[in-house]
């Protein structure tokens, strides 16, 4: 029987090592309390964000954080399947790199921290075209979309984007947040998005208080 | 003047103003306009990029149009014609969007870095130019392949001799850094080429010796030799360049404060030192924000740092480092956003602020990369201000 507490601190340490032996341990009893050990990975993640906040941890360890995230899932996939998951329903939501930026490390950290705050997300990967995420949208009923972007000309596409959805209709039917480097609160006002964020865990925060309100 | 004359006139501003001990005559005026000035002199990016007379045209334009006192890049930036001749690169052009962009790619896994360590230039022959270039991976690179390398890498050195000493002659612009005048430490060149941002996070946590002994092998290679040139060279600045050394970062841009002290601070502050020992000036740009290191540089002496902040408050650099002169300043945002009047009155604030004592050198605080991330009118009307103010 593992201790939940002592995985969660693991997690937040990015102890990879006590993490991974304590996953097995839970698949190697039957998979029973793998919501429990799901439960307490994400409870580490929120310790990986308070140390990004706190400045203890820097862009490096969320990244592998992400990483060790993934590796969990992978260990207790099968468990999670076949059981209920424990995870109930999720807000759903839109992820990409906007049009014309290649850049997906900042946005995949991001995704992983709001799939470990309870997100279901949609990751439409790079380069995506406006016309893309508008259409997913729709498709799906998504509310919230995220706009990732590292160069300066992202800001470009986030602005084309946002007047897509007020093209196509759906722009009071949505929150968009943008992140990445160029962002600011000017370059938002520009854009005509709802909010920005420069880091996850501002991000994680942002969307959920919205997913609490649609 | 003669030409010689306001070249070194112009480098002298420079120094006097990177001293913080004697205010220049005049504030100069770098630029820091990268392929942008390709396609504000109406050129697509692949035709400039390939052809080493249009970005000579393109350079020559671009100081003929604005008048600045010093071009950091003058079209070395995106060498793509060099591992295009081994059939692809990991730049991706698009002409329609204007556009470059780089795929960050490992070209060693983790498990390989004690590999690397041992034989760095035979690990790189055997598997990382098969991981780089296709040709290389399976088999048909040739002999000829391998000249055309050493041959356009010759038309490249050849290129950058030529528009370096065009700039100089015709146009009186004193070079941006001394011969030789560059450092690169070895973490940040397994950062950009052979584990990336993603390996090079994972090996921090997973296997700290392995990459303190790859990075030990990549140090002997990048950084030794040009540190111990560094303590070779005469004492005393190169008085006709803007600086003497350069000093470019990126990797901190995912290091942790531990982290940086353990990896990249000991060669940093290796390099410092002997600089200033040697009475010579950095020009010191560190991708993305530099803030949470700013402490480490608070002893540095005078005359030895020139920052050049990306994304950091350059007021609030000057509070917090009176002992580093500030090269920036323009915001790229506000070049391709905001009016003219923004423009000129954020330069006058600068000027006043910041130049009222020296110390302070203008420039653009990110790459000037695609076409909307400057209005030329707006580049202009600061070219204007800046002659106008200096008198």
């Amino acid at each position: 029987m593992i201790d939940f507490e002592e995985l969660a601190q693991a997690m937040g340490e990015l102890d990879e090592d006590a993490v991974k032996e304590m996953l097995n341990e839970v698949m190697a009893d039957g998979g029973s309390q793998a919501a429990k050990a799901m439960e307490a990975c994400q409870k580490g993640m929120d310790i990986v964000g308070s140390q990004f906040e706190s400045g203890e941890y820097f862009v490096g360890d969320l990244i592998f954080a992400g990483e060790l995230m993934t590796d969990a899932v992978g260990i207790l996939k099968d468990a999670l399947v076949s059981g209920d998951g424990g995870s109930g329903t999720k807000a759903k939501m839109i992820l990409c790199t906007v049009k014309d930026d290649l850049h997906d490390i900042g946005k995949n950290i991001v995704r992983s921290m709001l799939e470990a705050g309870g997100f279901e997300v949609t990751d439409l990967g790079i380069d995506v075209p406006p016309e893309k995420i508008v259409e997913t949208a729709r498709e799906n009923n998504i509310r919230i979309v995220g706009l990732s972007g590292v160069l300066t000309l992202a800001i470009d596409s986030m602005k084309n984007t946002v007047d897509a959805f007020k093209a196509a209709g759906m722009r009071d039917d949505v929150k968009i947040i943008i992140g990445g480097a160029p962002v600011s609160a000017d370059a938002c006002a520009h854009v005509g998005a709802d909010a920005w964020a420069i880091n996850p865990q501002e991000t994680v925060r942002i969307c959920s208080d919205w997913a609490a309100q649609l | 003047m003669t030409n010689e004359e306001l070249r070194l006139y112009r480098a002298k501003l420079f120094r006097d103003a990177s001293s913080l001990e004697r205010k220049p005559e005049k504030i100069p005026h770098m630029s820091f306009f990268v392929t942008w000035k390709i396609l504000d002199a109406g050129y697509k990016l692949s035709e400039a990029m390939n052809d080493y007379d249009i970005m000579e045209k393109v350079v020559r334009r671009h100081q003929e149009e604005y008048g600045f006192d010093c071009i950091l890049e003058m079209g070395a930036r995106n060498a793509i014609r060099i591992p295009m001749a081994l059939g692809n690169c990991s730049y991706y052009v698009n002409d329609e969007a204007g556009t470059v962009n780089y795929v960050d790619k490992a070209i060693c896994e983790h498990d390989e870095l004690r590999e690397l360590a041992a034989d760095v230039k035979k690990f790189f022959w055997e598997k990382g130019m098969a991981r780089k270039y296709d040709k290389w991976a399976d088999g048909t690179v040739t002999l000829e392949d391998m000249q055309r390398v050493v041959d356009e890498q010759t038309a490249f050195m050849q290129y950058m001799g030529r528009i370096t000493q065009i700039m100089q002659d015709e146009y009186a612009l004193p070079p941006y850094a001394a011969p030789k005048g560059y450092g690169y430490i070895g973490l940040d060149f397994m950062f950009n080429t052979v584990r990336g941002i993603r390996g090079l996070s994972i090996d921090m946590r997973k296997d700290k010796g392995a990459l303190q002994e790859a990075c030990a092998a990549l140090n002997e290679i990048y950084y030794k030799p040009g540190i111990d040139a560094l303590r070779a060279a005469p004492e005393g600045p190169a008085m006709h360049a803007a600086f003497d050394y350069d000093l470019t970062l990126l990797c901190h841009t995912i290091l942790n404060n531990k982290q940086f002290a353990e990896y990249l601070w000991p060669f940093m502050k290796e390099t410092l030192d002997v600089l200033a020992e040697k009475k010579m000036t950095v020009r010191l740009f560190m991708e993305g924000s530099s803030k949470r290191f700013w402490e480490y540089f608070k002893d540095v002496p005078k005359g030895v740092i020139v920052m050049h902040p990306e994304q950091d408050d350059v007021f609030e650099l000057r509070k917090e480092l009176p002992n580093v002169a500030i090269l920036g300043g323009m915001p790229v945002s506000l070049l391709g956003t905001g009016t003219k009047e923004q423009c000129v009155d954020r330069v006058r604030r600068l000027f006043e602020e910041l130049g009222r004592d020296g110390g302070f050198m203008l420039t653009q605080d990110k790459m000037v990369s695609f076409r909307n991330d400057a209005n030329p009118e707006n580049v202009k009307a600061v070219c204007n201000f800046v002659r106008e103010y200096n008198g």
